[in-house]
Parts: C-alpha cells; structure tokens; sequence
C-alpha cells in the first residue's frame, strides 16, 4: 500500500502520537475516578458554592481518614487475593485496648497506641494463619473473627464507653499542623507509602503476584503463604490503627467504633478499582474511590437532595462510576 | 467466562454470608438462666387512666409479690449505643431490684428490627406464656405483630419511649415513656429565643422513625408557628457513625450559611453538632438528647447550647414495675407519662450526680508527656 504523500503524511504523525497519548492517560488505572471526582466537583459546586469551600473539603476528608486507612489494609490483602470482614470489628476492639491501656493501666499515650495496634496485628495474624494454615475460607475465618473481636471489645469495655482519656490522646488526630489536623497527614503518609511500597517493592510485586496466579508465583519460589500471612497481619494492624485515630479524635473509646466499616472498606476498593478476585487495583485507586464515595454523599447534602432520595442517587452514581470504569478499562485492553 | 463464573460464585458466596450474618447479628445477654418451669399466669389488664406527667419518677417500694420465678426482657436495638445503655441500665436495676428469676437483654447491635423480631420469636419459642414479661425499648412499627402475638399469649407487653393510642399496637399492656412532641415543642423555644427569632435551623435524626419524626415534626410545627422568621430545614438522616454524621453536619452548614442553630433526636446528635461547630468555626445554639457525661460535657464546654434530659433511665424503671405490678394481679394504667426537660449548663449538677451514681467517675491519668 502506498503511503501517503505531502501534508497528509505530516498530519498523520501528530493524529497517530495523540492518539497513542489518549491511550497511555486512559490506560491509567486511576483515571476513570480522578474524572469522575472532577465531575463531581464541578456538579456539586454549581449547585451550592458551599460545596467548595474549605470547611466541607476538609470535613470530607476528616471523614475518610478512619475507613481510609482500614481500606489501605483492606485493598492490600484483596490484591493478595484474599478477604477480611473483620476490619470494622477489630478497628472498635483495638480502640478499646488502646482506650483501656491508657486509662486503666495508666500507660503513656504512645505506648497505648502501640499496644492497640499490637493487638490489632494480632488478630490479623490469627486470620491469616486458620485461613491459609488451615484452609478456612477467609470469608468464613474473617466473618467469625468479626463477632469475636466485637464479643471482646464489649468484654473489655463492659460495653460502657472508655472516657475520659487523658487530654494528650487526642494530639495524634487534632493536632494543628499547617493549618490541618494531623490525622489528614498521618492518612495522606499511610496512602502514599502503602502505593508506593505496592507499586515498587520486592513484596509489593509478591503481593499482585500471589493475588494474580498462585500456583505460578508458588512455583516461581516465592512463598505465597508468607504473603497472605503477612498481608492479614499489615491488615488488622491498620485496621486497629484506624479505629484508635478515631479514638483520638472523639476522645473516647467505645466498641461500637467501626460498626459497619467492612462494608463502607470494601465498597471503596471495589469502586477503587480492586478486583475481587485479586491481583489488580492501587492504593491511589481505593483513595480516590473513597473521595468519591464521601464526596457523593455530601455533595446530594449541599445540592439539597431530599433525605430519603440521596441513597438511590448515591447507589446509582457508584452503579455508573464502577460501570464506566470497567468499559473503559475493556476498551483499553 | 470464567472470570465471570468465578465473580458469580463469589457474589452467592458473599449473598449466603450476609444472610449467615443477619442470623446471628442478633445476641441476648441474660443476666442468670433461664427457665420455663413457673407456673403461668395471666397478665392482669391495664386501665384506661389519664396519662399524668410526673418529672420524677419513684419506683415501687418493693415488689408487689415474689417474682423470683419470673423472667423479664428488654427487646430493642442498638445494644451499645450510649443511649441504650442508660435504657438498659434502669431495666436491669429495677428488675434485680424486684426480684425476677432473670433480666435480659435481647437486642442487635445495629438499628435492624428485624433481627429485633428475630430475637422476640426466639424468646416466644423458648419461654412459657405467664412466666415472663417484656419490654419493648425503642420500638418500631414493623415489631406490631410481634407484639400482638405475645399480647394474645397474655404477656404484659411494656413499650417504652413513646406514647401510644389506645389500642394503636393491639397487644401492648401499657406504655411508659415522654412524649417526645413535648420535648421537640421546649427545643424550638429555647432555641428560637435563643437566635432571636432570626436565621436558620437544621434538624438531624440518628435514622427516620416514628419517635424521631415526632420530634422533628414538633419542633418544625412549633418554630414555624412561635418563629414565623426562622427557616426551618428538611430533617436530613445522621446515622451512628461519628465521623459521617459530622460531615453531614458540616455539609449542611456550608450548604446553608444561614443556619445558626439546629436540634437532633438523637443521643448522638450533640457530639455531631459539637464537633460541626468546631470544623467549621461557626456558632451554632444546637439541641439534643441524653444526658450522657460526653453531652452534658459539651455543654459544659459551650459546644452545645443545651441538652434534652429525656428521662431514659426512669422510663424502664417503669416499665419493669408495670409488668411486675400485671404479674401480681394489679390493674396498671395504660399511659404512663414522665416530662422531660431542657437542660444549659446551669443546671448540669444534679445529672452529673446521676451519672456518676451509675457510672462511678474516674479520673483520667496525669498526662504523659508527648
């Protein structure tokens, strides 16, 4: 076939290297939701300025931060191809450990968070061992471990708040740092090292290796055990951690901390971006899917969307955000 | 395809596992055995007396006979919520108190009532008609047929928290309760003098039901009419997480610059409107229910205006005694009406002092430093 000749030739080159550009930006996992946060913005803006202002931006993120960083653990051990319906459980008992070791036992406040989150890593490592060890499936493993760690929050607690705390369990969330709480820093720093260490990690690629294939990872020598082993551990360590933010914020500690949190984790990753059958998805992926989530729901607030609708247009807005992003991820392939 | 099939079977998975999950949501916390040995015995019936508003309550002397083969239950939801709690603990101090075989606590940890429902079909299957009595806290309408059931089993049925018809739950004994139309009425004029009968006010509910729509509905009717110049805004649902119920305060601030003061009907309303305020450094004169130490340390703190002290704890009181008074062959009234008032921090003192009977207060450690 022949070439084309002249000025045609020198307008295919720029069409052909635009269209190569439009396919590497759209191939980006993450750009279907960073547009969709971006439509959203601009919808909810024009319909009340209120949207965009400081208060309401820093709100949707101070309400993120708690499921947020349970969701960084939980997309961790999605991608491994695994489950854990504890999360919401567990963020409650490790913030009544947390609550009761500063209180009760009267420890410092830096060792009662670590204690918390001890006890959370715990839990985890228990979920990882009877599911992979034993060969409980995770739902089941994870489903019963969310009745146990709720049953012994309640325990340690007599099921009566853990208040007061000490006035400084309150400086790792409220503290002012440019202008921001620090819980909003502590979750950005969780997010960006939780991606990074998934993207550019030797344990990362192990995690989206087990997560992808088992049986070749396993035969390529890496041991797929020790990866959901260690992901289930990572997981109930940040799921404890996000209950104990919230502890600090709230200045007090009571088991119906992260009542509900599986279900609100699990729709983020999953609108993130995270397969349910493992071995795909991105921490900066599950960050936006929870943005949008909040953002959605707030923003039918400010729009002045009737209380009883908002739920529908929130289930049809994720309907058509999760929709979208798998025919664009279709066509990319 | 594979994929596929692999997506549906973890979806009837996931499908099986929540219904697993509704099963057992549910839980019962009894505080001594069980047992269905007693003899049965019909509930005596109530009359059709007046309601009468008492603002305190004083619970009987002593048990109007021997209960120690009885059981009693509180049926209701959200076992854990501060609120509740209260609830519960004036049942369980009461009916030790007179005397029963055994007290317990049926109630999911969520604001699901139909694991409520499942949980009162589980006490039906197991306990014998004249041996025991319920409560029923923090009712729902979907509950109706439940409680019909146990009414033509002549169990004294006690529902609590808010005020009935005669005959409108067909079943039910008698009600002890506030009527929380009153307290949404005293809200709106507190808060209205308060703003000075200018601006804009929000009101929340922990989830739409019939006690909470009340309240709302009071306060709307009050305020439009007592404060023709105040807007008052569409309730909008706050649920019970913390985090979410702020933001959706605070979306309600920023959607409405005019709002400077707003009531919740729930016990975790004052945290929400507290912690709105905070974020967004506007005064808003907020309202809400229980006394529960963090509210009434809000208050304390001038982060809400005032609390509504809905009298929680003496409502069960009452309502044990009613049924313990039906299962010794007394007449008790149907309505039963105690008054709740609106509480500012000059007036905290004397419910402090309740708390810190129930819960003995203890102080926080020095701090560590940091």
């Amino acid at each position: 076939m022949p070439l084309p000749e002249g000025p045609s030739v020198a307008v295919a080159m720029p069409r052909s290297r635009l269209r190569g550009l439009t396919r590497r930006v759209t191939s980006i996992p993450e750009i279907t939701l960073l547009v969709l946060c971006v439509i959203a913005f601009i919808l909810f803006t024009a319909a009340n300025k209120g949207f965009a202002t400081g208060p309401n931006i820093e709100s949707l993120f101070l309400t993120i931060v708690y499921t947020g960083i349970v969701a960084a653990g939980e997309a961790v051990i999605m991608i491994a191809g695994e489950f854990d319906l504890s999360v919401g459980s567990v963020a409650g008992m490790g913030a009544i450990v947390s609550g009761l070791l500063m209180t009760s036992w009267g420890l410092p406040v830096p060792a009662a968070i670590a204690g918390g989150v001890a006890a959370g890593a715990v839990v985890g490592l228990v979920n990882g061992l009877i599911t992979v060890k034993v060969g409980i499936p995770a739902f089941v493993t994870t489903l019963s471990m969310l009745y146990i760690a709720k049953g012994l929050g309640y325990v340690m607690s007599g099921g009566d708040p853990v208040y007061p705390l000490p006035p400084d369990a309150g400086n790792l969330a409220r503290t002012d740092i440019l202008g921001i709480p620090s819980s909003i820093w502590v979750f950005l720093l969780i997010i960006v090292v939780a991606d990074l260490v998934l993207r550019f990690s030797t344990w990362g690629r192990m995690v989206y290796a087990t997560g992808g294939n088992p049986r070749t990872t396993g035969l390529a020598g890496i041991s797929t055990t020790k990866v959901k082993i260690l992901a289930f551990a990572l997981c109930g360590a940040l799921a404890s951690f996000g209950g104990i933010m919230l502890v600090s914020r709230l200045q007090r500690a009571d088991a119906s901390i992260g009542q509900g949190w599986e279900l609100n984790v699990i729709t983020a990753c999953v609108v993130g971006g995270v397969a349910l059958g493992g071995g795909v998805g991105t921490i900066a992926g599950v960050f936006l899917g929870l943005v949008l989530l909040q953002g959605v729901q707030q923003g039918l607030v400010i729009a002045g969307v009737d209380a009883s609708l908002q739920p529908v247009v929130a289930g049809m807005i994720l309907i058509g955000a999760v929709g979208f992003d798998l025919y664009r991820r279709r066509r990319t392939v | 395809m594979g994929s596929t099939q692999t997506r549906g079977r973890l979806l009837s998975l996931a499908a099986g596992v929540m219904l697993v999950a509704a099963a057992c949501g549910g839980s019962t916390a009894t505080t001594a055995p069980a047992s269905a040995a007693a003899p049965a015995s019909a509930a005596a019936p109530a009359s059709a007396a007046a309601p009468a508003a008492n603002s305190v309550y004083t619970p009987l002397a002593s048990a109007p006979c021997d209960l120690s083969g009885k059981d009693i239950y509180f049926l209701s939801v959200l076992k854990a919520h501060p609120t509740l709690r209260l609830w519960q603990q004036g049942f369980l101090d009461e009916a030790r108190r007179m005397g029963f075989k055994t007290e317990t606590i049926a109630s999911p940890d969520d604001a699901d009532w139909a694991k409520a429902v499942a949980l009162g079909e589980q006490i039906r299957a197991t306990e014998t008609a004249g041996n025991y009595g319920m409560v029923f806290g923090y009712g729902d309408p979907s509950e109706a047929a439940l409680v019909k059931e146990f009414g033509d089993a002549k169990v004294p049925v006690i529902w609590t928290h808010q005020v009935l018809t005669a005959n409108q739950i067909p079943g039910v004994l008698a009600w002890s309760g506030f009527d929380p139309a009153k307290w949404g009425v005293s809200a709106a004029d507190a808060i209205g003098a308060k703003i000075n009968g200018t601006g804009a006010v929000a009101i929340t509910e922990g989830s739409f039901n019939p006690t909470e729509d009340g309240v709302a509905a009071a306060f709307t009717t009050e305020m439009n009419a007592k404060y023709p110049n105040v807007k008052v805004l569409k309730p909008q649902e706050e649920g019970f997480d913390p985090p979410t119920a702020i933001a959706k305060a605070v979306s309600i601030l920023q959607a409405n610059p005019d709002v400077v003061g707003a009531l919740s009907t729930t016990g975790a309303g004052p945290v929400t409107w507290g912690g709105a305020a905070d974020q967004t450094g506007r005064t808003v004169y907020s309202i809400g229910p229980d006394m529960t130490r963090p509210n009434m340390d809000l208050v304390k703190a001038g982060k809400v205006f005032a609390l509504a002290a809905q009298p929680g704890y003496e409502e069960h009181e009452q309502a044990v005694d009613l049924i313990a008074q039906s299962m010794c062959g007394k007449t008790v009234p149907y309505a039963n009406e105690l008054t709740t008032a609106i509480v500012q921090a000059d007036g905290l003192a004397p419910y402090y002092k309740i708390v810190d009977e129930e819960t003995p207060y203890t102080p926080a450690p020095t701090p560590s430093p940091s």
